[in-house]
């Protein structure tokens, strides 16, 4: 890897100089902010009415009705908010990312790219840390939710940090693993819009897989499906736990694609 | 200082090169002539490692453009056919760029970017945005790019192309103070050009080449001018056609 730390910087400085990535986190906090106060004030009112909940249901107990949970911010408004963030992000992260390879096709940069001491890997990874940088920038903004949960709530509800802290690394995750999608279908084409479409269709292709395992009737071929689906794994970070296979394949996703990424480049160059 | 041998490029059953072989002393300007579509711009982009060849070797600065890629680009400053400028940079901060991508060292880096803005002309424009260039200028930046690591081969595409008559004058003074240190290889459509600038010229036409001599061979030949020599070489296809 070379000129890793040079073309990082260039594609940092890219990124602050176009409109699309603060359209972009415009969108997605305003996105997240939208359920966070939605689910702030669910709780809010369930916290209000939970005395009454729990009256009508020691009346109605020999009925059979169940006591309710308690109101709990971890499960209300943590975990709602935070499931959301990869539902947006497989909409945000195609348009962040479809211009990184194919701008520089069409704008002929890239003639200056290979032309120079730099190799595929050191572009890759100069162009994949940058998308990183932004993204976690994008997601510390979000920090003001929990700020906003630790001011409004008393001292007992306050949020579990652990979970909050497990949360932050499976959405962040999960968002790795959606940009490097998002760069592979970049070096595929010159044209940012199809790079856009490809990467969102291969994002929500494994979205949906999770889904469609509830329908498979072999119970192998269903646990590979939820196994292979992008947004199961971040479940288990959102419960707080912090499981290695989860890490791993989030990590391995990010890594197969920046992989098919590098054969690309280095192949493009042969069929030019 | 470059060396080419039997060089071929097929593009599926095109042949945009054709076994050619040539070579440049050190700081010698060697013009590159030829139609639209003679493989000029192949030629060139193999000479930088920007394509691989089909078959053949090149080495430039002593490198063979395959074995060892990376130190062909160290030595090589190329200005592609359209220039490989950001538009959403300033002239300093694209040239900046460059050089560091190009690897020069970050003591010198401030030096080697005004020298080459300096040469290029553009002091004045050096805090606008590319974008906002006209198109000679942005050709005046592909080549301050090609020109701030101060390497020792120079692989120019047109160089002189969309530039108005005092520029066109300014880049071959350029070009001619470049010559002694620097060994350059540059396309051109312009024939005069190659007769103010280089000390040698080839000829290629449909992939192959035609003609390779020094411009003081040519003009103590009894071959006329380069026109001649030129339209000679590639209409003598033609003519073979016509006497067969």
């Amino acid at each position: 890897m070379t000129n890793t730390g040079t073309i990082f910087q260039k594609e940092l400085r890219s990124y602050l100089h176009s409109p699309v990535a603060y359209v972009m986190t415009f969108v997605f906090l305003i996105l997240c902010g939208y359920f966070f106060q939605e689910s702030m004030n669910y709780v809010n009112r369930y916290t209000r009415e939970y005395p009454m909940l729990l009256q009508q249901a020691e009346q109605m107990r020999q009925y059979g009705m169940e006591t309710p949970s308690p109101p709990n911010v971890d499960a209300l408004v943590i975990q709602r908010t935070y499931g959301v963030m990869g539902f947006f992000l497989v909409f945000i992260m195609p348009i962040l990312t479809m211009r990184t390879f194919s701008e520089e096709y069409r704008s002929g940069t890239i003639e200056l790219l290979w032309t120079s001491p730099v190799d595929a890997s050191g572009m890759l990874a100069g162009k994949y840390l940058a998308a990183l940088v932004l993204y976690a920038v994008m997601l510390a903004l979000t920090l003001v939710f929990v700020g906003l949960i630790y001011l409004y709530t008393d001292a007992g509800a306050h949020p579990d940090p652990g979970l909050v802290f497990s949360s932050y690394v499976g959405v962040f995750l999960m968002g790795a693993t959606f940009l490097s999608v998002g760069i592979f279908a970049s070096s595929l084409t010159e044209n940012q819009i199809i790079a856009a479409i490809i990467a969102f269709t291969i994002l929500l292709f494994f979205l949906v897989i999770g889904a469609a395992a509830g329908f498979v009737g072999n119970f192998a071929a269903s646990e590979f499906l939820r196994y292979l689906s992008l947004s199961g794994h971040v479940e288990t970070f959102l419960k707080g736990v912090l499981a290695a296979q989860d890490v791993v394949y989030y990590v391995t996703f990010a890594g197969f694609m920046l992989f098919l990424t590098n054969r690309v480049l280095e192949s493009r160059r042969w069929r030019l | 200082m470059i060396e080419v041998e039997g060089l071929t490029k097929r593009y599926g059953s095109f042949t945009a090169v054709d076994d050619i072989t040539f070579k440049v002393e050190k700081g010698q300007v060697l013009g590159f002539l030829g139609p639209n579509g003679a493989g000029k711009t192949t030629t060139m982009r193999i000479l930088t490692c920007y394509l691989p060849p089909t078959s053949g070797t090149a080495r430039v600065a002593g490198f063979d453009v395959q074995a060892e890629p990376m130190e062909v680009k160290k030595r090589i400053g190329y200005l592609p056919e359209s220039p490989p400028v950001y538009n959403d940079m300033t002239v300093r901060e694209y040239v900046t760029f460059c050089a560091q991508l190009k690897g020069v060292a970050a003591a010198k880096r401030k030096e080697a970017v005004d020298t080459a803005i300096e040469r290029c002309g553009l002091p004045d424009r050096r805090s606008q945005l590319i974008g906002t260039l006209s198109k000679g200028y942005r050709q005046r930046v592909g080549l301050a790019q090609a020109l701030v690591h101060d390497p020792p081969v120079l692989i120019l595409d047109e160089p002189t192309i969309g530039l108005d008559p005092a520029q066109i004058i300014e880049i071959r003074e350029l070009i001619r103070d470049l010559a002694g240190d620097h060994t350059v290889i540059l396309s051109t459509h312009i024939l005069p050009e190659v007769g103010i600038t280089c000390q040698a010229v080839a000829i290629i036409h449909e992939g192959r080449l035609r003609l390779v001599d020094t411009l003081a061979n040519l003009s103590r030949g009894e071959t006329g001018s380069l026109e001649d020599i030129f339209m000679r070489v590639i209409t003598s296809d033609v003519e073979e056609v016509a006497t067969q």
